[in-house]
């Protein structure tokens, strides 16, 4: 997916000339990119402006999300744009990497610079290095209400005089910030910047500026911040070495001009401090206390653990039941039976499976977007640090390892607050080996057959296999990828209350981004396996059976020479529990278990189900439902007779490890692209395979 | 004040050396922050006990991090104090100027500061910055 603002109209005409572009009768359009560091509200802003046309995408051949949304203002076509935060043009994460070449990419945009008023000195010199793009600009001036809480009253009209740029204020009730940021963004204009660099620097600015897009690229250039452009490297590398007899290091040069003239800026542009201490510092005095901290940081992640999948589960209970519902419904309908079977076991079992993730990722997202600008996430990254370093992954990895005990598809959804790239990729990479909840029903059932009296035991170790497997994965990845790590320098913004409409907008712009990429990967493996199951061959079996009893000789040497074992693999892609119904199926034998409700019985049960649900959800508050899983005595019983004890645990290690499930997958594909989908397919099955074989062959 | 980097230059008016330290004072510490005194000794910022304060004399390491670093106010001649750490060998949490951030250890060790107070540090100096730090130069 590439970011929505990429695909259409790149270089739209008519949005030069902002000043008339409000008078013009004809529609224009126009592009806005918003820049800031990270914490500073851009997303709040956007969503002030035109929030219930919030879309993510990534950008495009990135996995760094990129939020935009299309409004109209005063008759032009706006699209806005919400850059990833960063401190700085020349990046120092993947994140921020991508900022300088969206600039670039979208000449014709208009650059609205959002500067944090707690934090002036430090985001004008964003601004200053904005300026030297020679790109019309816009500053607004965010937390201007925090920043006279902490006693910095500021003045916006000295700092648009000093600067050159309009400058607004925008003020907490965002929705009038939105209409000044209109009005200054018609008198957007480019500034010729004074930041007094030495003299050595300027002259080979002079020189240098001829070969390169701008001002900007030239100093960077010198300071070696970006590659040399084409054409350019000879007098670049001359410039530098003219500097360096000269004894002069530009990077540091450079930044520290910037540094001195951002603080004159601010203070020009300060009218009072009498500086009183950020609230949030004595927060985190408790809150990040050597001994409370941790204690602090395990409650959260398992409050947030609990809400993820609490919440979710009536709804997803329930669209269980509009499911179940609609097959009835189909089935009562006058239709040829192979066009009744493709609609209730593919079409509306797909399309079930697909939407029984939309409760998990909204709730999922909703958390995320909360802990995420509320400030809360820096610090669970600050107090995991140390404990998720000794696994070879930065502090912020816990949240998604812990989430995947749940489900491993919201967990791969989790890596995306991960700064770098290749540590998202780790642990993406890592994470289909801890076991989820859908495993658990399969090992209880199993172990409840072979080993009941060390059930729980057999079911404790399958889950810390499943976690040793994983740490081992992210160590051996970090090996062998070799990606660079995210830095532990990161800020620790103040707290902060996001907007719920921001957080619940967000949520649904990326639960309908998830949807929209994985939605038909799953109804096409759903359909498959309907087709497996559907077709009958000459010989009178079915093509499933055929399949599985081809691939039986694969496993004999796990001890699962059983054709229905494996079979049960099969339908299992799809969610490891349906591995139970499978084997149910090819022991036990058919029956439909329960009849189909008819039209009225079913609006019935759905209206029931409704209300269910929403009072489950309450409940879930402060509880689990705890729905224990009955075990099929006569299933048991005939397994015991398929397999061995030592084949039995083998099957269990072999499921737990194998292809994740096709939603796991879908994810893994939308973040990382098919490649690396198609590496954890084999990565795993390797790795379940080996393990299970040692299983098998170790077991007394 | 440490000597300005642009070697002499004349700077944009407002940017006088007292300008500079009010400004420092407004977007500075917050005021219940001790000042740091003028220093002796220098040694890594991991080295610094909780409660230390320091100046950033040099910044190490990869070209990247010394970026991030300054950008979040880890620049040579800035104040920083060290507000705690987490625990098993995890990250400081410091404040430097305005921003409030955390800093792995490892990290830290790249960062050489000056301290004013010998007793808050705990331990030896144990590496020299490396070859490729940038290092104030003092005039």
């Amino acid at each position: 997916m590439s970011c929505p603002r990429c695909d259409a109209n790149g270089a739209s005409a008519g949005a030069q000339d902002r000043g008339t572009a409000a008078v013009v009768p004809h529609e224009t359009t126009a592009t806005w990119c918003l820049v800031g560091t990270p914490n500073v509200g851009k997303s709040s802003l956007i969503n002030a402006i035109a929030g219930s046309q919030l879309q993510v995408g990534n950008w495009s051949g990135t996995t760094v999300e990129v939020a935009s949304a299309t409004t109209r203002i005063r008759g032009t076509r706006v699209e806005l744009v919400d850059l990833p935060g960063a401190y700085a043009l020349a990046g120092t994460s993947s994140e921020e990497d991508v900022v300088l070449p969206a600039l670039m990419a979208h000449p014709e945009a208009l650059i609205v610079n959002v500067v944090d008023a707690t934090h002036l000195a430090r985001d004008l010199t964003l601004t200053l290095e904005l300026t030297e793009l020679g790109r019309p600009l816009v500053v607004a001036l965010n937390l201007v209400e925090q920043a006279a809480d902490r006693g910095v009253g500021l003045d916006p009209a000295a700092l648009e005089a000093a600067l050159g740029v309009p400058v607004v204020a925008l003020p907490d009730h965002r929705r009038h910030g939105a209409g000044k940021l209109v009005d200054a963004a018609e008198r957007a204009r480019t500034t010729a910047t004074a930041i007094a660099y030495p003299e050595v620097i300027a002259d080979a600015v002079a020189r240098l500026a001829p070969h390169v897009a701008s001002r900007w690229h030239a100093l960077a250039t010198l300071a070696a911040e970006v590659p040399d452009a084409a054409g350019a490297h000879a007098v670049a590398a001359t410039e530098r070495a003219t500097l360096d007899a000269a004894g002069v290091d530009p990077f540091l040069a450079i930044a520290e001009a910037r540094h001195r003239a951002a603080v004159a800026l601010a203070t020009g542009a300060t009218l009072e401090h009498e500086r009183r201490a950020d609230p949030s510092e004595r927060v985190d005095r408790i809150v990040l206390h050597p001994v409370v901290g941790p204690l602090a940081l395990v409650a959260g992640l398992a409050l947030t653990f609990h809400l993820t999948f609490a919440v979710s589960t009536p709804w997803i209970d329930f669209f269980g039941l509009v499911q179940e519902v609609a097959a009835g419904w189909v089935a009562a309908l006058p239709l040829p039976a192979l066009v009744a079977s493709f609609l209730s076991g593919a079409l509306i079992e797909g399309v079930g499976t697909v939407v029984s993730f939309l409760p998990v990722l909204f709730v999922l997202y909703v958390l995320l977007g909360f802990l995420e600008n509320a400030g809360i996430l820096a610090r669970v990254a600050y107090l995991a640090d140390g404990l998720m370093r000794a696994i070879g992954l930065p502090g912020r990895a816990i949240l998604p390892m812990v989430l995947s005990i749940g489900c491993t598809v919201p967990a791969i959804q989790a890596t995306r607050t991960l700064e770098e790239r290749g540590d998202r990729l780790r642990v993406a990479l890592a994470l289909p080996s801890i076991s989820c909840s859908a495993r658990l029903p399969v090992f209880v059932l199993m172990a409840a057959a072979f080993v009941p009296a060390y059930a729980a035991v057999v079911v404790t170790g399958l889950y810390l296999l499943g976690f040793v497997v994983a740490i081992a994965s992210a160590l051996l990845f970090r090996r062998v990828l070799r990606t660079p790590e995210s830095s532990g320098a990161m800020e620790l913004p103040s707290y902060r209350w996001p907007p719920a409409s921001l957080v619940l907008r967000l949520a649904w712009a990326r639960t309908r981004a998830f949807l929209q990429s994985a939605g038909g990967p799953i109804l096409l493996v759903v359909s498959a396996i309907w087709l497996l199951l559907e077709v009958t061959l000459p010989s009178g079996a079915s093509l499933f059976e055929a399949v599985a009893r081809t691939l039986a000789p694969l496993f004999a040497p796990l001890g699962l020479g059983d054709w229905r074992i494996v079979g049960a693999l099969i339908p299992a892609a799809v969610a490891k529990e349906v591995a139970i119904g499978s084997m149910a199926l090819t022991f036990v034998g058919g029956g439909d278990a329960t009849a189909p409700l008819g039209f009225l019985a079913g609006l019935g049960a759905l209206g029931v189900g409704l209300l269910e649900a929403a009072r489950d959800t309450l409940t879930s508050l402060w509880g689990f439902g705890g729905g224990g899983d009955e075990v099929d005595s006569v299933l048991t019983a005939r397994l015991s007779g398929a397999l061995t004890t030592a084949g039995a645990m083998a099957f269990m290690v072999f499921l737990l490890l194998y292809v994740p499930c096709i939603a796991t997958l879908a994810a893994l594909r939308k973040a990382f692209g098919t490649r690396w989908m198609a590496f954890s397919i084999l990565y795993q099955t390797t790795i379940a395979y080996l393990l299970a074989w040692g299983v098998y062959a170790l077991w007394p | 004040m440490k000597p300005d980097l642009a070697t002499g230059d004349s700077v944009a008016a407002p940017t006088t050396a007292a300008a500079i330290d009010v400004a420092m004072a407004a977007s500075g510490r917050a005021d219940s922050a001790p000042a740091c005194a003028p220093c002796c000794v220098v040694c890594p910022l991991s080295d610094l006990a909780r409660g230390g304060c320091a100046r950033v004399v040099s910044l190490a390491g990869a070209p990247r991090l010394q970026r991030r670093l300054m950008a979040l106010g880890l620049r040579p001649s800035a104040e920083l104090a060290v507000l705690g750490r987490a625990p098993g060998n995890g990250p400081l949490e410091l404040r430097a100027g305005t921003v409030h951030l955390m800093l792995r250890a490892c990290e830290a060790q790249g960062v050489m500061v000056e301290v004013d107070d010998a007793s808050s540090r705990p331990a030896p100096i144990r590496q020299a910055p490396a070859d490729d730090a940038y290092v104030l130069p003092t005039v």
